[in-house]
């Protein structure tokens, strides 16, 4: 029986949402559970599987449109008497989500569970603990009771993570989490976020970017499922922390975007090694200027309570309703873990102070790759005016309707002066 | 130390305040001449008179409610009742009444009532006369509920009962008057928390009154293996006191909890239902209850004990929890 297959919801907040990737092609056949289609919301991406049997007739979103949930988002031929079942329970719109379609995700956006997947038997607390360290659980040999996944079994996991674009990379001083997707020939992207965020803020950014060429979103320091730091944080260690990363991950040279204290980072480390980086978009930059509001970083990581965390993130944006519960919930979440804190901390003293020092307006300037600075209008952190008087080789936007989280509020037009920045430092000879 | 018994640390505790506190009255079945069923008030009416420690008739609603006006009137009775078992009936008077007065009458008044009463297994007293209740009066808003497990917490909060400006349903133990144990007032923890009896990194034991002693010997036969419990007292089911509980259980990831009351409905499954809800990502094995059988208990003693949890029962299923499969 031929039937629609609509944009799933992913989060009780997603209105619309990005088709990242076909996995299978028209006329292809799929089983239930076979992961189809990747969808990703401005929370999460997700390997969205087919929850009946059947076979793709023809896409009508293809990869990087936008659709509103519960669009159409391809023609299928589902199988037998399950489509009969789905027919008679709902209406052709709605049956691909009869099943619950949420998927599970932990604090740090990463699905731990896949929906139609047979569930993974674990402890509680070997869930939290896999939770929180970005492991999949059905990929951990049980040896509980009853089959159970144990917290000693996720301890002794050694192995890679397949969880969907999520893995631990550890660099010296400490472990980060980090999310890749996308391959090709192109120069890779490395995404760096701001204090207080993960690397999900770039989700809607990275989905079009990861067609062409790998996309690599770190959690900083501290942040997200990234483990707290042993290691320097000042600017040096944190420009030799980029470097391990780009290491890790076998990218010598990259194009580097960063985000408010991520955009600090990225000048920080391009101005040091521009042999590295092929180009570079800063969107709201952090120590830029003398009157960067540093009310932000010090309030998070004195958050006592997930009230006193909501009340920080509403500083990032004009409209504190626009601050979406979720986000205020996930970084509640990771803030708690052992050391987060801290490390927050030691970002803000060691490493906002050093890079403040480092003239990087000047430095920027000089370097001989695409460069390219992105401000808010309505931005009470770092102002659009910090954008005046950088060297003229640094081109500067201003978004006039635009707080502090540009990736979220003007995630489309960031995402196309990305684009056209990789454009020119791909052109240009490495 | 100074060693007394159970029976005795109650005694003096009634004794301290009739001496103390000339509004407190001691009234029940045979509390007076005879001095209790289970001694506890002996020679206190020889010395204090028939106006403070009254014998009653047999009559169970009639005792309680009376004992409840005279507290909404400005005494401090204590009510003896000779069986737990009896609840029933005296329940109109404990549930609809002592239970309810502050509320219905705007906090203006109160029933400062502690009701005595005694439960539990161990003298072969039959069905009628062997049952743990305590689920029955904590289940009802407005009342306290309080369950000492050691001599020095007979004494404890008995006397921090008659503090109280609400009633206490104070629940002894049966099995337990006779024993000695160490008596430390001073040392002991105030009303409203709960003892760690016991110190244990690998799993988490919670229990109260009579219970504390076969988990605390459960326990010790485990250190031999190499199995370290932890055990808790509750000590007062109201106010209930669990943080130490959940702490220890996230530490450990595993809690038992022990009851002699039966198992369905029972105090037992409360207990394991909020600790769940706390430690829950916590925990490497579900919370699990060891309570007593859901049956009549029986006079014949294998029968007595076989319904209810031995040591060897408490630490057959802590080795379980512990081992991995």
């Amino acid at each position: 029986m031929e039937t629609l297959l609509t944009l799933p919801r992913l989060g009780e907040t997603m209105e619309e949402g990005v088709v990242a990737g076909w996995l299978i092609a028209p006329g292809d056949r799929f089983e239930r559970g076979q992961t189809i289609v990747e969808v990703e919301s401005d929370k999460t991406v997700v390997e969205y599987p087919a929850l009946q049997s059947g076979r793709l007739i023809e896409i009508l979103a293809e990869p990087g449109s936008r659709v509103p949930v519960g669009a159409p988002i391809a023609r299928i031929a589902v199988d037998g008497e399950a489509a009969a079942a789905a027919a008679a329970q709902a209406p052709p719109a709605e049956a691909p989500t009869a099943e619950p379609a949420t998927p599970h995700t932990g604090p740090d956006g990463l699905p731990v569970a896949r929906p139609a997947g047979p569930r993974v038997a674990a402890s509680p607390a070997a869930r939290r603990l896999a939770r929180d360290r970005g492991i999949d659980l059905a990929a951990v040999p049980a040896t509980g009771r009853r089959g159970r996944v144990s917290v000693a079994d996720v301890d002794a996991w050694g192995g890679e993570t397949p969880v969907a674009g999520g893995r631990l990379i550890p660099v010296t001083g400490g472990v980060l989490a980090v999310m890749e997707r996308g391959q090709g020939p192109a120069i890779p992207a490395v995404f760096l976020h701001g204090f207080g965020g993960t690397g999900t803020v770039w989700a809607m950014q990275a989905g079009p970017l990861a067609r062409r060429r790998r996309v690599i979103r770190p959690d900083l320091p501290g942040h997200g499922g990234s483990s707290a730091w042993d290691g320097p944080l000042d600017a040096q260690g944190l420009c030799a922390l980029v470097g391990d990363l780009l290491d890790a991950v076998a990218a010598p040279r990259v194009h580097l975007i960063g985000h408010s204290f991520g955009g600090a980072i990225a000048a920080a480390f391009a101005v040091s090694a521009p042999d590295r980086v092929a180009s570079l978009t800063l969107a709201a930059p952090a120590v830029f200027g003398p009157d960067d509001d540093p009310g932000f970083v010090r309030r998070l990581p004195q958050a006592a309570d997930i009230d006193d965390v909501r009340a920080a993130m509403a500083m990032l944006y004009p409209d504190p309703a626009a601050l979406a519960e979720g986000d205020v919930r996930a970084t509640a979440a990771w803030l708690v873990r052992p050391g987060a804190r801290e490390t927050l901390g030691r970002l803000v003293e060691d490493g906002i102070t050093s890079l403040g020092r480092l003239r990087l307006r000047r430095g920027i300037g000089a370097l001989s790759c695409p460069v390219a600075t992105v401000w808010g209008g309505l931005d009470r952190i770092t102002p659009a005016h910090h954008g005046q008087g950088l060297p003229g080789t640094v081109a500067v936007h201003v978004f006039g309707g635009t707080g502090h989280m540009i990736p979220v509020d003007a995630p489309q037009d960031l995402a196309t002066v990305i684009a056209r920045t990789l454009a020119a430092g791909d052109a240009e000879p490495g | 130390m100074t060693e007394l018994t159970y029976r005795e640390a109650l005694r003096r505790a009634l004794t301290e305040r009739l001496e103390t506190d000339p509004t407190l009255v001691i009234l029940g079945e045979e509390v007076g001449r005879y001095g209790g069923a289970y001694g506890v008030t002996k020679d206190l009416y020889q010395r204090f008179g028939r106006d403070r420690v009254l014998d009653t008739p047999i009559s169970e609603a009639g005792i309680v409610g009376t004992a409840v006006g005279a507290a909404m009137t400005g005494l401090r009775p204590v009510v003896e009742l000779m069986y737990v078992d009896f609840l029933g009936l005296a329940m109109d008077q404990i549930a609809n009444q002592a239970a309810k007065i502050r509320h219905m009458f705007g906090g203006q008044i109160g029933v400062p009532m502690v009701l005595r009463t005694q439960g539990g297994t161990g003298r072969s007293a039959g069905a009628q006369h062997s049952q743990s209740l305590e689920g029955w009066v904590w289940h009802v808003p407005g009342l306290r509920v309080a369950l000492p497990a050691t001599v020095t917490d007979a004494y404890v909060l008995l006397t921090a009962a008659l503090d109280q400006p609400d009633p206490v349903i104070f629940i002894e133990h049966k099995a337990l008057y006779a024993q000695t144990g160490p008596f430390a007032p001073d040392a002991a923890d105030p009303w409203g928390r709960t003892a760690c009896r016991r110190a244990g990194r690998d799993v988490t034991l919670v229990t109260y009154s009579r219970m504390v002693h076969h988990a605390l010997a459960a326990a010790e036969t485990l250190t031999g293996e190499g199995i370290e419990a932890a055990v808790y007292d509750l000590r007062t089911l109201n106010p209930l006191d669990l943080d130490p509980v959940i702490e220890s259980t996230i530490a450990t990831g595993r809690c038992l909890v022990v009851t002699e009351a039966s198992l369905t409905a029972g105090p037992s499954a409360e207990l394991a239902a909020r600790i769940q809800e706390e430690a829950f990502d916590y925990l490497e094995e579900p919370v699990v209850r060891l309570a007593g059988e859901d049956v009549p208990i029986a006079v014949a003693p294998a029968l007595e004990q076989a319904a209810i949890p031995s040591p060897d029962r408490i630490a057959a299923v802590l080795r379980k929890l512990v081992r991995r499969r």
